[in-house]
């Protein structure tokens, strides 16, 4: 026989991790005896597979060793036992283990003894853990996640440029984006990207508008995304321009366009009506970076003047358009890199000769790529803290139910304690084997949790409302949402469960056993009591805040926006991802706008680059000539709208002097605007008609003044605004606006056949409403109100359920005393008001505390409730009304059963 | 009454092959795996979990026991060999006779040729 190959005795590994915890399987006993040389031999099997089959082959010794470690080790406790050998010696760690799984066996019988607690109770937890982890999820999706799809997410940073010490992040040029990537030492790379529209088209199909980026030939492989087919960008393809027309598909426009067919790889498509050649397939858990929006294609940014006809040069220092992302190095902290890129930038806004209002733009905002921008998700993040403040009220509440629960089980169980204890078991042994039952409660209530969350989070998901951009919300929970809501759950069981287990445990009710009562009962009810006027002032905090949203979305909906949204169309026309040239786009939206006017039932027609009031804004600077000099030279910010003649007649909006922009403000016509009164007023206050700006370089006269409206959002100041004609101001994407007599959508067959005839060619236009485009300003009132009424729903129905249990009880136990009562010649209505009386004590100190609970929450709310008073008092004074009148229910129903007693019923069970 | 041979038989397959490699040379743990991995063809790969438990049984039994060799050049070397205790000797050797008692048996005769020969060929 051959010798058997020493052991590498030069370089030992120290024993895995994994194999040391599966050593723990074996008995203690065991584990001192042959423990070491366990390690010994799996250290040298793990040196020969290495030999023999690199990682591949040490990976699978692992995979067959370490279950067969853990089998082996309780087979081997089994037959120790069986052969007697007595492990009491060793009284710690291994004990544990045996009896946590002794504990969990108990646990598990008891529960199944009492199937109606053990429902009951399981129920409110995950009716509570479910609340918690539903928001959770859709905070972690929205704002805790790192990029789904990319690599080591965690390393991943958003790169905005701001002002200093302001918090209004801009874009970058793509000079700045060069310096950026060519000199950080901290970043492995810099990636950027930029948005883009396009319309693919295979052979002769219709073709499809999808939502795309323009991106550096760096963006996958920093981001660490591999594809599902073929591959990504080729660092040459990002060099010189117009060379590689390229692009890479998203999994989404794959399945839903080219039915899976991976031979779409290498094969030719139309983009923007220019041949480009698919390269690769990107991966279905990659949606892009503009999250919500999913992006569904990608081209190198060198082929940027391809499909953006109007952009301006690469090189421009003007044109910011790029957002930027980074990864930093490894064992590199963020504010290192933030230092060294803060640095950069204000060396870059020294030198360039971008406009003088970029100047103050020297610091940089770092944060983490999650898809969401911080400007959403700062605000979003605040937004769903206050949500998830909410559903761990409702938990508590659960909570404290399944705890009184518990407790009146306690009791139940004192002859069951009396014996153990009797038998030998210690104090501590009964409590553990107690709060082993309310985890085991608890992790059950966890898993019902994550379950009510998955179906609720997927209810959410379903498009909540219709916009025209492909909005998608994954929030289902992921493992971090389990861990966190197992965690939640475990920290509330111990929380609640310790209280019960020690009462139960009490050794001296042990010798209580014969007596009939107990001694402690009227401690336990004030206790009682106290728990559940907390109950009922969580639950009021609730309604509450439901009552603000409900009648701040009331509010918000009646907020007078400056123009009329009602019977207004909307088709978004994006020319210039239709391959549309500036002069051929003129001719085209010509003809759409004379042919959309001829329709019967069509009463006004314009253009616009975008809509008022759909997350969509546009500003710029422009130079006053006429007040101080710093408005001279650096110029004044103001809200910009780039519009067609009509517009103010189709959304309604009342011209105070001059005249409205009309289509002879073309090109050939001298350049004008039209301002709203607030920057009248605040610049000219004695009459702008007639004075003369500077924009870009140029003067421009202004020839009317038009009411304030609302542009970006339903709350924002007045500020000063500028209509400037689209005629004069090219723009490739608009939005034709049309005013109808009847329902908007009425016209929209007859809109989408003008475009068919005016280029068959051309995807099938979406037609929708300003008013259903608008709806999006008050999703998150709408969905407040929604979330904050079903908390405080579920909440008061606990808290109901809870002060039922209460009064029940105490009244159960006064039976005897009412029966006496009843004798001595009490008349019913007295037991009745009597035992009421007692709910209706706890429901006003609920109240009370409740109300002043809300007083101070509810100014966190401010800014969602559009100038709702957070302390206003309609709501206040009605939801505490139904407050009383229901919590008045609950105590009236036991109540009613008490006062039934017969006096002869109590003598008997006595 | 102190055990017989006859007492440990049949030997299960693992304890065979551990014992035939003992009783050629003293072995430790992995020379032990790597052993029962050769003369089974590479039919059985035991863990170090299952081999101590085996090894655990058979000194229990007083079939094998530890050895007091330790390699002279390995400072750091801890690991202990196992030698087969003449009891053990004694039980290998009764195996090895019940095996090829049975080798020989009619029944066996008669399968090796049909089953194992013919479809050979």
């Amino acid at each position: 026989m051959m010798r058997p190959p020493d052991g590498d005795n030069n370089r030992r590994p120290s024993a895995p991790r994994l194999f040391a915890l599966a050593l723990r399987c074996f008995p203690r006993a065991f584990r001192d005896q042959f423990g070491r040389d366990m390690i010994e031999v799996f250290v040298d099997q793990l040196a020969a597979a290495r030999r023999a089959g690199g990682v591949r082959a040490t990976t699978g010794l692992r995979l067959r060793t370490i279950p067969a470690m853990v089998y082996a080790g309780f087979a081997e406790r089994r037959s120790s036992g069986a052969r007697g050998h007595v492990t009491s010696q060793y009284p710690r760690g291994d004990q544990m283990l045996e009896t946590l799984t002794a504990d969990l066996r108990y646990a598990v019988r008891m529960l199944r003894k009492s199937p109606v607690f053990a429902v009951v109770a399981v129920l409110c937890i995950s009716i509570g853990s479910g609340a918690v982890t539903t928001i959770f999820s859709a905070m972690n999706a929205l704002v805790l996640r790192p990029l789904p799809g990319a690599a080591n997410g965690a390393e991943l940073v958003r790169i905005e440029r701001k002002r200093v010490g302001g918090n209004d992040g801009v874009s970058a040029s793509y000079p700045l984006y060069e310096l950026l990537r060519d000199r950080t030492h901290t970043l492995t790379g810099v990636a950027a990207w930029g948005k883009a529209s396009f319309t693919v088209r295979s052979g002769n199909d219709a073709g499809v508008e999808v939502y795309g980026n323009v991106v550096t030939g760096n963006f996958f492989s920093l981001l660490g995304v591999r594809p599902l087919a073929g591959r990504f960008f080729l660092p040459e393809e990002d060099q010189a321009e117009l060379a590689h027309p390229v692009i890479v598909i998203s999994e989404h426009l794959w399945r839903t366009r080219f039915n899976s067919d991976t031979s779409v790889v290498g094969r030719a498509l139309s983009v923007n009506g220019h041949p480009y050649t698919v390269v690769g397939i990107a991966p279905a858990a990659f949606s892009g970076v503009d999250a919500p929006i999913t992006t569904d294609a990608w081209v190198p940014l060198a082929m940027m003047h391809d499909v953006r006809l109007n952009a301006a040069p690469l090189a421009s220092e003007t044109a910011v358009w790029l957002r930027l992302c980074g990864r930093l190095k490894p064992g590199v902290p963020a504010s290192a890199a933030h230092q060294e890129l803060a640095a950069l930038t204000a060396g870059y806004a020294r030198e360039s000769v971008e406009p003088v209002a970029f100047h103050q733009y020297q610091d940089i905002h770092l944060s983490q790529l999650t898809g969401l921008p911080p400007d959403a998700s700062d605000p979003l993040a605040v937004f769903l803290g206050l949500l998830l403040g909410g559903a761990v009220f409702v938990l508590v509440i659960a909570s404290v139910n399944v705890a009184s629960m518990l407790s009146a089980r306690a009791i139940a169980r004192r002859r069951e304690m009396a014996v153990r204890a009797a038998l030998g078991a210690s104090r501590g042994r009964l409590v553990r084997q107690l709060l082993t039952e309310v985890l085991v409660l608890f992790v059950l209530g966890a898993a019902g949790g994550i379950g009510l969350a998955e179906v609720a989070t997927r209810a959410f998901a379903l498009p909540a409302v219709v916009i025209s951009l492909p909005i998608t919300l994954e929030l289902s929970p992921d493992w971090r949402v389990m861990s966190f809501a197992l965690a939640v759950s475990l920290m509330t069981g111990l929380v609640f469960g310790l209280a019960p287990a020690l009462q139960a445990a009490d050794k001296d009710i042990a010798a209580r056993v014969r007596d009939g009562s107990s001694g402690s009962g009227t401690r336990r009810t004030v206790a009682g009591n106290v728990l559940i006027v907390g109950q009922l002032a969580l639950s009021l905090v609730l309604l509450v805040a439901a009552g603000l949203f409900a009648r701040a979305l009331d509010r918000g909906s009646r907020i007078d926006p400056g123009f009329d949204a009602q019977r207004v169309a909307t088709v978004g026309l994006n020319t210039e991802s239709w391959g549309y040239d500036e002069a051929s786009a003129r001719a085209f939206q010509h003809d759409v706008r004379d042919r959309v006017a001829a329709l019967p039932g069509v009463t006004q027609v314009s253009f616009a680059d975008h809509l008022p009031l759909t997350m969509r804004s546009d500003g710029d600077n422009v130079q006053i000539a006429d007040g101080n000099e710093a408005d001279a030279t650096s110029g004044v910010p103001v809200g910009i709208l780039k519009i067609d003649g009509g517009y103010f007649d189709a959304l309604r909006i009342p011209i105070a002097a001059g005249r409205a922009i009309t289509t002879a403000d073309n090109a050939g016509a001298p350049n004008v605007m039209a301002i709203n009164e607030s920057m009248a007023r605040k610049y000219w206050p004695t009459g702008a008609i007639g004075r003369t700006v500077t924009y870009h370089g140029a003067r421009v006269t202004i020839v009317g003044v038009v009411r304030d409206s609302k542009n970006w959002s339903l709350t924002e100041q007045d500020h000063p605004f500028v209509y400037l004609p689209l005629l004069q101001q090219w723009e490739g994407n608009q939005t034709l606006i049309v005013r109808t007599e009847g329902e908007p959508l009425a016209v929209a067959p007859a809109i989408e056949r003008v475009v068919e005839q005016i280029n068959p060619a051309l995807p099938r236009p979406v037609v929708s409403t300003l008013q259903r485009e608008n709806v999006a300003m008050l999703i998150p009132q709408r969905v407040a109100a929604l979330v904050t009424a079903i908390l405080g729903g579920v909440a008061l129905l606990l808290a109901a359920v809870g002060l039922y249990g209460i009064i029940s009880h105490s009244s159960g136990r006064r039976r005897r005393e009412i029966g006496i009562r009843l004798a001595l010649g009490a008349r019913r209505e007295d037991v009745l008001r009597m035992i009421l009386g007692e709910g209706v004590r706890v429901t006003l100190a609920g109240v009370a505390v409740g109300l002043v609970l809300s007083a101070g929450a509810t100014r966190l709310l401010v800014r969602f409730l559009f100038g709702i008073n957070p302390l206003d008092g309609a709501t206040f004074v009605s939801v505490s009304a139904m407050f009383v009148g229901i919590a008045a229910l609950a105590s009236y129903l036991p109540a009613r059963r008490a006062a039934a007693v017969t006096p002869m019923q109590t003598l008997r069970e006595e | 009454m102190p055990p017989t041979a006859r007492d440990f038989l049949p030997l299960k397959p693992v304890d065979l092959q551990l014992l035939l490699a003992l009783a050629e040379t003293e072995q430790h743990g992995y020379g032990l795996v790597h052993a029962i991995e050769q003369g089974t063809d590479g039919l059985v790969k035991l863990d170090p979990g299952n081999l101590y438990r085996v090894i655990k049984r058979l000194l229990d039994d007083g079939i094998i026991a530890e050895s007091g060799r330790r390699p002279k050049d390995a400072g750091e070397e801890r690991r202990r060999y196992y030698r087969i205790t003449p009891l053990g000797e004694r039980v290998l050797a009764a195996e090895v006779r019940r095996l090829q008692a049975l080798m020989k048996s009619r029944a066996v005769r008669d399968i090796v040729r049909t089953l194992i020969r013919e479809p050979a060929t």
